[in-house]
């Protein structure tokens, strides 16, 4: 059975309406006129335990409106959410035990005082028995470094170890379900992948399930098995990563150098895109040509140096299925 | 029978859990508090500056008048006294409410939330403020005062009554903060509301109610009812007429500040329901 089970669940909001023209603000003003705007329009999905699953979409989507209500924060405005066998807005508080939250762009911890307190304080808060407690503070001192700056106030700590911090916070009460809204907006490269590793040992080592939201798809990439793609409040990929490279990457790249004295290059099966000195970039169709058939072709016509051919980045593949228009954002189906 | 034991030993459970992660609470925004220093000695010099400016204010329209409205100046001053005394608890611990909208607005509420306790304790707890400490020292100085100049000398069932005003005062303040406050879950904004409370509580604090019209001397007891906090009580304390009339209004004010417990209760339990956040 599904941890998190999603239903036809929609969210509107009411906002006002933002007159133009003249005395434009004195008649926003007085206006009482609201517009529904939909945040998220009828989503359905599932997440199996242990799962770890990428969440991403263009700002706006509808990524934090869904985890909100996922997390109990939001009341639905109509559908089913059904987190743990619990219904989160219901059972917030219950809810609350069992899963650990992160917002990237806010600090859930106590800003003045040293990292410890606020750690200390969320074991009286979760009611965590010490032995748990202090299984966990070994698991992130090793893992996460806590240990070097859990002295300092949470205010002069820098981006990265704030972020280990809140993510330390999150997991100190072992909850079955983490969910990561951009948790790693504006950290460093090394940070960063630590970050990963964490998360995939966690994963493995207690079979936590991961929501994770992120604008960066390689995080998504080395992280996650499957990913979600939400545009304009509508679900447009549900499936595996492989399966969206299988789906929308139809084509791929060949990088050749040629040895010198090779000048005009072309291709039967290939399209050329780039010239530059010795080195050629080809274009090709991975349903009609291989990799292997396109190397022989050429190999047998010119003299070769070296070789290497390119997926199409899956970073390029979702930018691609943001950018088209809105009336062909029906669901694809993986 | 068995339920309702099981019942009341989860409510009991639950209310002591609460209260003491509150206190936790407090803790911490102490120990954050005491990180600026320089900043507490400043807040403190600034409150004392503001009341002794209002008490000069206060004598320079009673040496004036001789009297307002029947009450001499160290009357007045008790007045201002024993508002300030409930204030000033209000100061230290619910200050912040008149901030809600600040959290409401900038979602931080949100992490209240997906917390297990109440979001309304860790609100609460967030900030304590020192300021108001001044306003106790204050406030217990300039009583203390006016109890003397007055020649008063209260039994003990005066000082009990003299407690629970005050203790109903501070309630009746705070509750008025946090309704104006939980405004924010409807409108996102409610600081202007809470600027035109000021101008009222203003008049309320420093003045007995008997020089205002029948009008608003109705609207401070019945809609805004400020006047619960210091003037009816000491009316029966100071053995004074009262500006409605009517005999003993002053042992009201536990009522008053129970009946806005519940209208509070209510407002927040709504707001919190409706609540939607500010999203990112």
């Amino acid at each position: 059975m599904a941890i998190i089970e999603v239903k036809d669940l929609c969210k509107s909001f009411k906002v006002p309406v933002r007159k133009e023209g003249r005395l434009a603000a004195v008649r926003n003003l007085i206006t009482f006129e609201r517009t529904l705007k939909t945040a998220v329009d009828c989503v359905s999905f599932d997440i199996e335990r242990g799962e770890m699953m990428g969440y991403v979409g263009p700002n706006g989507a509808g990524k934090s409106t869904t985890i909100k209500m996922l997390t109990g924060i939001l009341l639905p405005t109509s559908g089913e959410v059904e987190v743990d066998g619990l219904v989160p807005h219901r059972d917030r508080k219950q809810l609350a035990r069992r899963i650990g939250v992160v917002f990237g762009q806010k600090s859930q911890l106590w800003w003045d005082v040293p990292v410890i307190e606020s750690l200390r304080l969320l074991k009286e808060i979760y009611r965590i028995p010490t032995r748990t407690y202090k299984t966990n503070m070994e698991m992130f001192g090793e893992l996460l470094d806590l240990h070097e700056f859990q002295q300092t106030p949470v205010r002069q700590l820098s981006l990265g170890q704030r972020m280990r911090s809140d993510l330390a916070a999150a997991l100190l009460h072992n909850p079955d379900i983490l969910f990561l809204d951009e948790p790693m907006i504006g950290v460093d490269v090394v940070a960063k992948e630590r970050f990963r590793t964490f998360i995939r040992q966690l994963n493995r080592e207690r079979q936590v399930t991961v929501l994770l939201t992120t604008h960066d798809m390689s995080d998504i990439e080395k992280v996650c098995e499957s990913l979600m793609i939400i545009d304009h409040g509508r679900i447009i990929y549900d499936g595996t990563i492989a399966g969206i490279k299988e789906q929308f990457a139809h084509y791929r790249e060949l990088t050749v150098d040629f040895a010198d004295g090779v000048s005009e290059v072309e291709s039967d099966r290939a399209e050329l895109i780039e010239r530059e000195g010795q080195r050629a970039r080809f274009r090709f169709n991975r349903h009609r040509v291989s990799a292997s058939e396109l190397i022989t072709e050429l190999a047998g016509k010119y003299q070769i140096k070296d070789i290497s051919v390119e997926d199409t980045e899956i970073e390029e593949i979702v930018r691609k299925i943001y950018q088209r228009s809105p009336s062909e954002n029906g669901p694809i189906e993986s | 029978m068995k339920v309702v034991r099981a019942l009341q030993f989860r409510l009991r459970r639950g209310v002591w859990y609460e209260l003491r992660l509150y206190f936790k609470f407090i803790g911490i925004a102490i120990r954050s508090r005491l990180q600026y220093r320089s900043d507490f000695l400043f807040g403190i010099a600034g409150v004392l500056i503001l009341n002794l400016v209002n008490l000069s204010l206060i004598w320079i329209l009673v040496a004036r008048f001789q009297s307002l409205a029947g009450w001499q100046y160290w009357e007045i001053v008790m007045l201002y006294g024993t508002f300030l005394l409930s204030h000033s608890v209000y100061a230290v611990f619910f200050w912040h409410l008149s901030n809600l909208e600040d959290d409401i607005l900038h979602g931080r509420f949100d992490q209240y939330l997906v917390r297990p306790c109440s979001p309304l304790l860790q609100f609460l707890g967030r900030e304590v403020n020192y300021m108001g400490v001044a306003d106790v020292v204050f406030a217990t100085s300039v009583f203390v005062l006016a109890y003397h100049n007055l020649g008063l000398n209260w039994t003990s069932v005066q000082w009990g009554f003299f407690a629970v005003a005050i203790l109903s005062g501070t309630v009746i303040e705070t509750c008025i903060v946090w309704i104006i406050g939980a405004l924010a879950f409807w409108t996102g904004r409610s600081r202007a509301i809470f600027f035109v409370y000021i101008r009222f509580q203003i008049l309320g604090q420093q003045y007995p109610i008997d020089i205002f019209g029948m009008w608003f001397r109705i609207f401070i007891t019945g809609f805004l009812p400020l006047s619960f906090m210091n003037y009816y009580p000491l009316t029966i304390l100071l053995d004074k007429p009262n500006a409605l009339g009517v005999y003993g209004i002053g042992f009201l004010s536990p009522i008053v500040a129970i009946l806005l417990l519940a209208l509070g209760a209510l407002i927040w339990r709504r707001g919190l329901a409706g609540y939607t956040s500010s999203g990112n």
